[in-house]
């Protein structure tokens, strides 16, 4: 990457990919794909759909690239919008959430902790959990799922959320706030399952 | 909370050291807030899970996406086609349209008139060559019965005939007006008469009868004959 690519602001340089500049191109592609693909991945759990929605994304913005003014906002934003609306057409195409009763699913996990734990292995206790939150955020209404997903998920600050998602940063922490709390109670009956933690001892742990 | 999961939390970026001592002190005294507190650093803890469970970035993936921006380029050079159809299209439409509205003004300013339904029909005019009109070999005529033999063709209303109409006289009429030939504004009538032939200035013949001859007169609407036409 070149020390001009570097300095050129994105409107310009998607400019210059439109043009058929591959450097330019490649700059724009570096600095988009990780967070493309992070979202994607968080929102379906699945590498292969996160895969087809980065790279449907960039081919959507050699097309409608165009259409981006810098004056509505980051390049970023404009791209997430794209990453969304393919996000939701593979969801209803492949219709990724599939309700499930959480309460025999987490009780089947907790058994198995309680039972035998060292039978179970660290590692497949951990891909469940992970299937269970992930399980749990798809279940969230659509507004909360976007917010947990961005700042929990991807490590987006608010108001990078907020410029995402097109509203204001009060709006951000309260979505936010309101989401954990579903999530903890979605997830409560898998850390029920648990061995209570005793109070806090001299040692300062906490409860 | 173990010890363990207890340094997990100060390794978390978003809540610092001072935040979370402030919190525990409460946490001592009140225990909803501690169940709640827990829960949430449950919840932390299990999107941090979720969170590490992402996978490499695919290498293939920047290969096909390159290629799609390479095959992208190389296609931009050429001339849309979609475009030029569709101008092509909306051409042809509008010239399709076009010749319609032309051929509709065209087709309404070259409209043959047809005749008023309402309108009196053309009349054959009396000038035109009369059909020999046969006459019943039984008849009797005197010098004074008058057969008012009309031709087929003759219409009862007078019909206005232009000067030119004198040529088309018939000539085996002879004209009797001293004026003109045979001119009449109105419609003719043929009447056949059975006169002396002295008076017709024919030479009496061994068929006529007692020296009469039978002729048609050409009468016109106001009882004047025109003309004279003798029939053997």
């Amino acid at each position: 990457m070149s020390e001009n690519q570097a300095c050129r602001s994105d409107a310009e340089l998607l400019r210059l990919a439109l043009a058929g500049d591959e450097a330019a191109f490649l700059v724009l592609y570096n600095c988009l794909k990780g967070s493309i693909f992070r979202y994607a991945f968080y929102m379906t759990n699945s590498k292969s759909v996160a895969e087809e929605v980065t790279q449907e994304v960039f081919m959507a913005l050699l097309k409608e690239g165009r259409n981006y003014r810098a004056d509505r906002g980051d390049l970023a934003a404009f791209v997430f919008g794209i990453a969304r609306n393919f996000v939701r057409r593979i969801e209803r195409r492949e219709r990724a959430y599939q309700p499930f009763p959480l309460e025999a699913a987490v009780e089947t996990v907790a058994e198995n902790l309680i039972s035998g734990p060292e039978v179970v292995s660290g590692q497949m206790i951990r891909g469940e959990v992970v299937d269970r939150v992930h399980a749990a955020i798809a279940s969230l209404p659509d507004h909360y799922r976007q917010v947990v997903v961005l700042c929990d998920l991807c490590e987006l600050s608010y108001v990078d959320a907020a410029c995402r998602l097109d509203c204001a940063v009060g709006t951000i922490r309260s979505r936010l706030n309101r989401g954990h709390a579903l999530l903890a109670e979605k997830l409560k009956p898998l850390r029920s399952s648990q061995p209570a933690v005793g109070a806090a001892g001299p040692e300062g742990c906490v409860v | 909370m173990t010890c363990h999961e207890l340094r997990l939390y100060f390794e978390d970026p978003v809540r610092s050291a001072l935040e979370f001592r402030v919190e525990n002190e409460h946490l001592v005294h009140c225990a909803e807030c501690a169940r709640f507190v827990e829960m949430q650093r449950q919840l932390g803890l299990d999107l941090r899970r979720f969170r590490d469970a992402l996978p490499l970035f695919p290498k293939k993936l920047d290969a096909n996406v390159l290629a799609n921006y390479r095959r992208n380029v190389n296609s931009a050079t050429i001339p849309s086609q979609p475009v030029s159809r569709h101008r092509i299209a909306v051409l042809c439409t509008t010239g399709v349209a076009a010749a319609i509205v032309l051929v509709a003004v065209a087709f309404s300013s070259f409209r043959p008139r047809t005749a008023n339904p309402l309108s009196r029909p053309q009349r054959s005019e009396l000038t035109a060559i009369p059909q020999p009109v046969a006459v019943n070999p039984t008849t009797r005529l005197s010098s004074s019965a008058k057969v008012r033999i009309s031709h087929p063709a003759v219409s009862r209303r007078p019909v206005r005939r232009p000067a030119t109409t004198q040529a088309l006289v018939s000539p085996s009429f002879r004209s009797l007006m001293y004026c003109d030939e045979l001119s009449c504004s109105g419609v003719m009538d043929v009447i056949r008469v059975r006169l002396p032939s002295g008076e017709v200035g024919s030479e009496p013949t061994s068929s006529a009868a007692g020296g009469t001859v039978i002729a048609d007169v050409l009468v016109g609407p106001d009882g004047i004959a025109r003309g004279i036409r003798i029939v053997e």
